[in-house]
């Protein structure tokens, strides 16, 4: 098990090394001067020039290239150029918000998704199965930014129960969570009945039914468990990509979190902000599939003994 | 059961990881997420400053209440010398020598602020100051002339500094932006005569030297507090010191900006407890928190989609403050792109676009129709230049005349950034050239890759504006019109020296009233006899304003920021 671990650690390493240079390379290679975007109207060449040569934008790119990898091996993102702070500060002060936003989610979702699922497996072909897999495609279907206005336009505007947007008190994450997890409840609903139908065809599951157990027992003990396989994969999965940022959420409900880091980085050609984030959330998702790998093999024994 | 442990134990590893990041050590308790934001403030609050730990720099303890809320963009920065877009905080929370006043009339004059009063020299070249007794910075210090003589060097020396352009024509001023010398003081630029006095001299006369002192770029900076804030200062609150109205609080990134009122402020307290600034980048949201009483002051510049929606309301239209946007939109036309260099096609140009019905289809009719290159507002603007007509009938026989009977392609150029009633602009414009047989074809471009182009003097031409920074015609005359190279940068290309020498000659005319009738007389060299740029209109700056406000009035400038000093609201 251990042994297994430190190998993805290491795989994970060149992957790491290649999602910097494409960055790098991609970045450096688009026209325009980051302090020129910032200027905008304002902008005069010798202050371009000057600016530039402070964040040694005027070194070769391969000097400017190596200097950027010395500071990453000493934990360093560097300074964003147009927000003048450290990187390594926007994403420590912007990631908790994306963090609260992203369990919050994530709990709505498994609280929505996995029970759904179940029901829609046991009563297969029903008028609940209809209705929740007609609920769930509408949570998978429903454009985001769509679906956050009407409920911004519902909850908090016509019936003022939660604050229009903000992160400041935790009923500010209501709405977003609800709009973020609501879609990926869908997946997991789907993805919960789907996989409990094909278990319950099952030999044991038939075996099980025989010894006279309860239905909760059967599904609960013996079919769930086999169904929750794929399940807990796409949630590690799911929240490591929740937790890159939910960009267009993060947007609507003016929550200052990664993926408005990332878009504002983006618009400006603020590349060490830009590289950073990417990096940051590069590495979520390598976690985040760690963790479904390492979550896969402790449930299922199968694949822990190969 | 191992298994079971085993999820347990990584579930709970999950849920603690979403309570640690909400910065909350009493987050351990079983009352779930609900609880540990609003502890979060509070253990931000307690620990208060400027730790990595808080997402707030300065103090986060405060009760907003009672204060004016509106929404604003996030700012980059705040140091009134490193900004050229982001003044609310330089307005509100630093004062400068000399400020702008609005007459009822509309025009404008210059008045004391931190100087109490101002000699020039007989020969334009030297201005001597009177610093205000008594004047302290909201941690206290007293404000003297070596605070304002460090201001000025740091506007040439600060690596990051953009607005030098304000210090550029103190005498010396080109050997410390060169690094070789560290004062002003040193080159005979300014002289100290006590703590309260002082003068400044210029390399050569600058009649617009004064309007420059009032922009929010010549704020006077604290020198100690400032120079140990290092390049702190301007993002952290606690070390961003100024002598305004307002005192700078708390900046929580992307989300909130608080300054609160500032007591003891030499001019007097403000009218309100503070200013609470939410920084919101949706249009909607921001509707919907207006509507709701989250904000009290919204700018339908930042929110164009909702504009027509309380502009239209029964509710609203009472409470809409407007003002004029001291700025013009234009389209340059590149000199340097055949056939854009024959005067007469520049002027078929010119002829051929109703610019009354783009103002109305796209700004409501909200505007003024501009015919030069000074606009409405601004000190030098002249009623009595001719009005660019519109007339298709002529426009097509300076084109015929030109050589180009069947008219000719045109390469229109957009940014990606742009908003869409930029792009319609271009969509309008594009139609209307149409109409006499000019062929165009709208590029859209990465806006990185639109301002390189732009400034290399290759875009071939595009839509944009420029507001003022000052209120002087050379802020617009010199910018687009002062020599070959400041034309180039906006791929104007401009070719008449001539005139291009007279507007820079114009800057040492001491007599104010020779002054603006050269630039009148410029003005109408430049768009209307070499018609430069197609000049297409001003606009109406329009904010919806809670009727709980008072004392709200729009600033007499192109910016999108106000003063906020007589503003009160009632809870």
């Amino acid at each position: 098990m251990t042994k297994k671990i430190v190998n993805r650690v290491l795989v994970s390493i060149p992957v790491l090394i290649g999602v910097i240079l494409i960055i790098y390379v991609m970045l450096n290679v688009i026209p325009g001067n980051p302090i020129e975007v910032m200027m905008a109207e304002h902008a005069r060449q010798d202050v371009i020039d000057r600016i530039s040569a402070y964040y040694g934008l005027d070194k070769p790119v391969w000097e400017q290239f190596l200097i950027y990898l010395n500071n990453l091996l000493h934990g360093d993102l560097g300074v964003s150029y147009k927000l003048n702070r450290s990187v390594n500060s926007l994403i420590a002060d912007a990631f908790p918000y994306t963090l609260k936003l992203a369990i919050a989610a994530a709990l709505v979702s498994w609280i929505i998704g996995i029970p759904a699922g179940i029901l829609s497996a046991i009563r297969e072909n029903t008028i609940v199965d209809r209705l929740f897999m007609g609920f769930s495609l509408l949570g998978v279907s429903m454009p985001v930014f769509w679906a956050a206005l009407i409920f911004q336009y519902i909850f908090a505007y016509r019936l003022g129960w939660v604050p229009v947007s903000g992160a400041e008190t935790w009923q500010s994450y209501i709405l977003p969570a609800i709009v973020l997890g609501w879609s990926s409840a869908g997946t997991i609903a789907r993805l919960t009945r789907s996989n409990l139908l094909e278990v319950l065809e099952e030999d044991y599951i038939r075996t099980a039914w025989a010894k006279g157990l309860s239905q909760a027992g059967v599904i609960l003990h013996h079919a769930f468990k086999n169904a929750l396989l794929p399940v807990i994969t796409m949630m590690a999965i799911q929240v490591a990509s929740l937790l890159s940022g939910a960009v267009i959420t993060e947007t609507v409900f003016a929550i200052p979190g990664i993926g408005r880091l990332a878009v504002d980085a983006i618009t400006n050609r603020d590349m060490p902000l830009l590289q950073g984030t990417v990096i940051f959330t590069t590495i979520l998702i390598i976690a985040g599939n760690l963790i479904a790998d390492i979550l896969y093999s402790v449930i299922d024994p199968r694949i822990r003994e190969k | 059961m191992k298994k079971h442990a085993v999820i347990v134990l990584v579930c709970s590893a999950l849920a603690g990881a979403a309570l640690a990041g909400c910065g909350s050590s009493a987050g351990g308790s079983g009352t779930a997420a609900s609880g540990s934001t609003s502890a979060s403030s509070e253990a931000a609050a307690s620990t208060a400053a400027t730790e990595a730990a808080g997402q707030t720099l300065g103090n986060a303890n405060i009760d907003t209440t009672t204060f004016l809320k509106f929404a604003d963009d996030n700012p980059d920065i705040v140091d009134p010398q490193c900004t050229s877009d982001y003044y609310i905080i330089p307005m509100n929370c630093f004062d400068r020598l000399l400020e702008v006043k609005v007459n009822s009339d509309g025009t404008s004059e210059i008045v004391p602020s931190l100087a109490k009063s101002y000699e020039v020299s007989d020969d334009g070249l030297t201005y001597t100051f009177h610093l205000n007794k008594g004047v302290k910075y909201s941690n206290g210090a007293d404000l003297t002339s070596s605070d304002v003589l460090y201001t000025f060097n740091r506007l040439l020396t600060y690596p990051k500094a953009v607005n030098n352009d304000i210090a550029e024509g103190i005498l010396g001023a080109d050997k410390l932006e060169n690094a070789e010398a560290d004062s002003l003081e040193d080159v005979g630029g300014f002289k100290t005569i006590d703590d309260l006095d002082f003068s400044i001299t210029l390399s050569q006369p600058n009649a617009s030297f004064l309007a420059q002192l009032t922009v929010p770029g010549a704020s006077i900076l604290d020198e100690d507090t400032t120079e140990a804030a290092g390049d702190q200062f301007g993002i952290d609150p606690s070390v961003t010191i100024g002598t305004g109205p307002f005192v700078f609080s708390s900046w929580t990134f992307n989300s909130e900006l608080i300054l609160t009122a500032n007591k003891d402020c030499w001019s007097g307290a403000p009218a309100c407890d503070g200013l609470d600034i939410k920084v919101v980048p949706d249009e909607e949201t921001q509707r919907m928190m207006f509507e709701n009483g989250e904000l009290d002051i919204l700018d339908l510049d930042n929110t164009p989609s909702q504009a027509d929606y309380f502009l239209g309301s029964d509710k609203y239209k009472d409470q809409i403050i407007e003002g004029p946007r001291v700025g013009i939109y234009y389209i340059a036309l590149n000199e340097d792109i055949e056939p854009m260099g024959n005067v007469e096609v520049r002027k078929a140009m010119q002829e051929s676009l109703d610019r009354q019905s783009i103002l109305d289809a796209l700004y409501g009719g909200r505007g003024q129709l501009e015919n030069g290159i000074l606009p409405h507002g601004l000190v030098g603007f002249n009623e009595n230049l001719p009005e660019i007509k519109y007339d298709v009938d002529d426009a097509k026989k300076l084109l015929a005349d030109a050589g180009y009977p069947d008219g000719f392609d045109l390469e229109l150029d957009i940014s990606s950034d742009d908003t869409q009633t930029s792009q319609d602009l271009m969509e309008i414009v594009s139609s209307m050239w149409g109409e006499i047989g000019i062929n165009c074809t709208i590029k859209t471009m990465d806006d990185a890759t639109l301002q390189d182009t732009k400034h290399s003097g290759e875009l071939s031409c595009y839509s944009s504006s420029w507001s003022a920074d000052f209120n002087d015609p050379d802020n617009f005359m010199y910018t687009f019109f002062g020599n070959e190279k400041n034309a180039k940068f906006r791929s104007l290309n401009y070719k008449n020296t001539d005139a291009m020498d007279r507007v820079t000659a114009a800057r040492a005319i001491t007599d104010p009233d020779k002054r603006i009738a050269e630039y009148q007389d410029l003005e109408k060299t430049i768009i209307q006899d070499d018609a430069a740029w197609v000049p297409l209109f001003s606009k109406e700056h329009l904010f919806v304003v809670n009727p709980q406000v008072s004392g709200f009035t729009v600033s007499w400038n192109g910016w999108s920021n106000n003063y906020y000093h007589n503003v009160s609201v009632k809870r």
